[in-house]
């Protein structure tokens, strides 16, 4: 029974983090109608960054947001110009961004073999006291408590971001239809890029922490994080940022059950519920037609 | 004059959402009748002839043609029955040639192959006024052309009921004429035909028989020259567009 | 029989190109291995021959990219080595099997067919995965070897597998320029121009894609079985690399041309020769440079070099033709 509810504490936890961490994709989706295959590796970037600070500064995770945060939003607004504007006016954006950032992450990949090398690193858990917390009758790292924390604020902000905001107003106006926004004034490219810049600022928010609760830090590791981002915000909903938290919800559960339950088949999960998903669903779940006859 | 009714629509309706694009639309078009399908704009036109053709499925009623119920219908199969269509906005293979266009639906519009392929190819493509064009992309052609290519795909899978989407939107007089002349061409070799159109005089040129939709209804049905004085058409076009 | 009927193409242009095929392939296979003395390197240009040439029957020709489509190829290894290793069957059957094995996988996968698009990528992105894990998993040792490989060394013949993979890349390279010619390619172009008027025109654009897509897995399978042949024994990860045969083919046929008949042949003569040097003298840098290659071709060709090679044929031998 204990079992049972150490799955349930730490799923949540687990649910809190992957929202964070598919959150930018889903906005970048909703927003471009463009596919970032890249997004683990910029999450994995944003985590040696982290390491790094933490290792020579002693900074902790969350004081290395204050960097990470506004270094991968400018980031984002560099790689934004040259690439997506470009891609928009190109036949078919949806599938030649799915190839361009398919490129952009093999480079990253590379990039990353070239200066951090193969090896597996993770961030120290020691850096958080005490080690354990108590929530809800089941003892976790106080490390996960505090990424699931962090994770719940981010999502926050997005929220008070896309309906609180001038900007997010359009930026919302963009997601629901492109044509009208466009007719009604509203400036693509600056609304684009900056949720561009969010998307990538977020991923490389969750990859600070992603070592302390998921994976440890390795280059290779981007292409999983990407994986698991899309099938979560499939299972909640393409396009719809906010319906990202529902998908890593799903996920979460399913994970940390199977993990507890049938640890070999665990890893397995995420891909059969979002082929299950998008096969008995996809009008329902993800919100836009994308079933032919 | 007409004779039995090869195509029927009963109570038929299309959602989108909240909105409803069809709602309990009922029309019947007879052998050798030509259909003019007119209404302002949204009034649900289009919308009609996706779900007669396959494109989009209705969510109520009953679509029948030559007797058989096609509601369910894939776009494919109610081709190979004999209905098709041409695009307000149309839609060519830009990457293949004209012939090779005209081609695909000779090939595949029917069961069972012909023998006389080209034969067939040349006489749509001369038909369709697109005969200098058959070695270039389609790509390459201009609305006008595109629309016509549009009407020799169709035409090709030999259909037997043909709905036309605003073949002459967009053209000048001269022009409105040379297509209201070719339509009434095929007509002789279609057994009936809609036409969906913002133009009056050019429906006129082509049938005196029209529908008239609003919002999704069927508002009027009969002559043209009825539907003139018939007091909802006349409040439906005073409140758009004037008298039609 | 009336060639028209299967054939749109003219019967002497697809002669001529078949012999404009043929001939530099064959040679390539024969003399190649005699002046590299790398014999290895020539089965694998075999291999990813078949490999795009698969990839284009299904990317090329229905539009449709099937981004783990890789996952075919690492089943018709598995279902050979299985085969042999645990049932002890020739390896000539074990081959067929294995990719008849890849054909039944994909026909389990055709409700993805559905889905349009990136969904359709992620979707059978997704599958790769799910795969992958099922055959790596340790709860599967004694069906697949699990994450211990799996070793078949006992039909080891380094020039027979050599030989049939030479010529099975020829006959998938004709197959290649047979569909494009014939009246069921043509369809699939038409699915890949537009989906809503393909179907107007009377074709079930759904069972052709399925078509496509069996075809392509089929080959993709063969390619699989004979890698799996040459390599005598292999871990998971050694067929199922994301980047070696899925990422690798698509670039190949991207940068070539996808839907051509010749296009992804000369993606992979030029990109596989780079790849080789590159990993011989700058392994480190063949991620990024691959990576950023992939950037440049999105960019800057997004329908690949045949393109660029036949407008400049034409304005320099037909200018009149030219733009």
């Amino acid at each position: 029974m204990s079992l049972f509810v150490d799955a349930f504490v730490t799923s949540m936890l687990y649910a809190a983090f992957f929202s964070l961490a598919a959150l930018g994709l889903n906005l970048v989706f909703g927003v471009m109608r463009i596919v970032n295959l890249a997004h683990g590796e910029f999450l994995v970037m944003g985590s040696y960054l982290a390491i790094a600070l933490a290792i020579h500064y002693g900074f902790n995770p969350v004081l290395s947001l204050a960097v990470v945060v506004p270094l991968f939003f400018a980031i984002g607004l560099l790689l934004y110009y040259p690439l997506v504007p470009r891609l928009q006016r190109s036949d078919d954006p949806e599938m030649s961004s799915f190839i361009l950032f398919f490129g952009v992450s093999f480079a990253m990949e590379g990039l990353a073999v070239q200066f951090f090398g193969n090896n597996y690193q993770e961030m120290n858990y020691a850096l958080f006291r005490p080690l354990h917390l108590n929530l809800l009758n089941s003892t976790v790292p106080t490390a996960w408590v505090v990424t699931a924390a962090v994770s719940v604020a981010a999502i926050v902000a997005v929220y008070l971001y896309l309906y609180r905001t001038g900007l997010g107003l359009k930026t919302r106006a963009l997601m629901i239809n492109r044509d009208e926004a466009m007719a009604n004034g509203v400036n693509i490219n600056r609304v684009s890029a900056v949720a561009f810049g969010f998307s990538i600022a977020l991923a490389a928010a969750a990859g600070s922490f992603s070592s302390l609760i998921s994976y440890p830090t390795s280059p290779s590791i981007g292409d999983t994080f990407t994986l698991i981002s899309f099938a979560i915000i499939i299972i909640g909903a393409l396009g719809n940022p906010l319906a990202t938290v529902l998908g890593a919800v799903v996920f979460a559960y399913a994970y940390g059950y199977t993990d507890i339950y049938l640890p070999n088949w665990s890893s397995i999960v995420p891909f059969i519920i979002l082929i299950a998903v998008i096969l008995a669903r996809p009008q329902g779940l993800l919100g836009r037609k994308a079933r032919e006859f | 004059m007409e004779g039995e009714v090869i195509l029927s629509l009963q109570g038929v309706t299309k959602r989108f959402g909240s909105m409803e694009a069809l709602s309990r639309v009922s029309l019947s078009l007879g052998r050798g009748q030509t259909l003019g399908l007119i209404g302002p704009n949204g009034s649900g036109k289009t919308t009609l002839i996706n779900v007669v053709s396959g494109l989009l499925y209705a969510d109520a009623g009953t679509l029948s043609f030559l007797g058989r119920r096609i509601n369910g219908m894939s776009p494919h199969r109610r081709s190979h029955l004999g209905i098709n269509r041409t695009f307000q906005i149309p839609h060519p293979f830009h990457g293949l040639t004209v012939r090779e266009n005209v081609d695909i639906a000779l090939l595949f519009g029917r069961k069972g192959r012909r023998t006389d392929m080209d034969q067939a190819a040349e006489d749509i493509l001369k038909l369709t006024g697109l005969s200098d064009q058959s070695g270039q992309m389609a790509s390459s052609l201009n609305t006008g052309q595109k629309k016509m290519l549009d009407l020799a795909k169709a035409l090709a899978t030999e259909p037997k009921v043909l709905l036309v989407d605003e073949l002459a939107a967009g053209l000048n007089a001269a022009e409105t004429d040379v297509v209201a002349n070719l339509l009434n061409q095929v007509k002789k070799s279609v057994e009936g035909m809609v036409i969906v159109e913002h133009v009056m005089n050019f429906i006129r040129k082509v049938t005196e028989d029209v529908a008239v939709l609003d919002a999704g209804r069927v508002i009027f049905s009969g002559k043209f020259a009825d539907a003139v004085s018939d007091p909802k058409v006349m409040e439906v076009y005073l409140g758009t567009k004037g008298s039609p | 029989m009336n060639f028209r009927k299967v054939f749109l193409a003219d019967r002497r242009m697809l002669a001529r190109d078949a012999g404009i095929m043929v001939l530099p392939l064959a040679l390539l296979f024969l003399l190649g291995p005699m002046l590299f003395a790398n014999q290895g390197l020539f089965m694998e240009l075999a291999i990813y021959v078949m490999l795009a040439d698969a990839l284009n029957i299904v990317y090329g020709f229905t539009g449709y990219l099937p981004f783990g489509f890789g996952v075919f190829f690492a089943v018709g290894a598995y279902g050979t080595a299985i085969l042999v290793a645990f049932h002890g069957w020739p390896v000539a059957l074990a081959i067929l099997a294995g990719a008849l094995f890849s054909a039944l996988l994909s026909l389990l996968f055709t409700p993805l067919l559905r889905l349009s698009g990136a969904y359709f990528a992620i979707a059978s992105l997704a599958a790769f995965e799910a795969v992958y894990l099922i055959f790596s998993n340790s709860s599967l040792t004694s069906v697949t070897g699990g994450p211990y490989g799996i070793s078949f060394t006992s039909v080891y013949a380094p020039n027979l597998d050599y030989a049939v993979a030479a010529v099975l890349a020829v006959v998938s390279a004709l197959t290649v320029l047979a569909v494009s010619g014939s009246s069921f390619g043509i369809a699939l172009k038409a699915i890949r121009e537009d989906r809503f008027a393909v179907e107007l025109a009377g074709v079930n654009s759904l069972k052709y894609r399925t078509y496509a897509w069996l075809i392509s897995s089929f080959l993709s399978g063969v390619a699989g079985g004979l890698y799996g042949w040459y390599l005598g024994f292999f871990y998971p990860e050694a067929v199922f690399s994301l980047t070696d045969f899925s990422v690798l083919v698509i670039v190949f046929v991207l940068f070539g041309g996808r839907g051509t008949v010749f296009g992804p042949l000369i993606g992979v003569a030029v990109l596989f020769a780079v790849y080789e040097f590159l990993t011989l003298y700058f392994s480190n840098l063949v991620l990024i440079i691959f990576g950023v290659l992939l950037v440049l071709l999105i960019l800057f060709i997004p329908n690949g070099i045949m393109e660029q090679v036949t407008r400049l044929g034409r304005l320099l031998f037909r200018p009149e033709e030219g733009e």
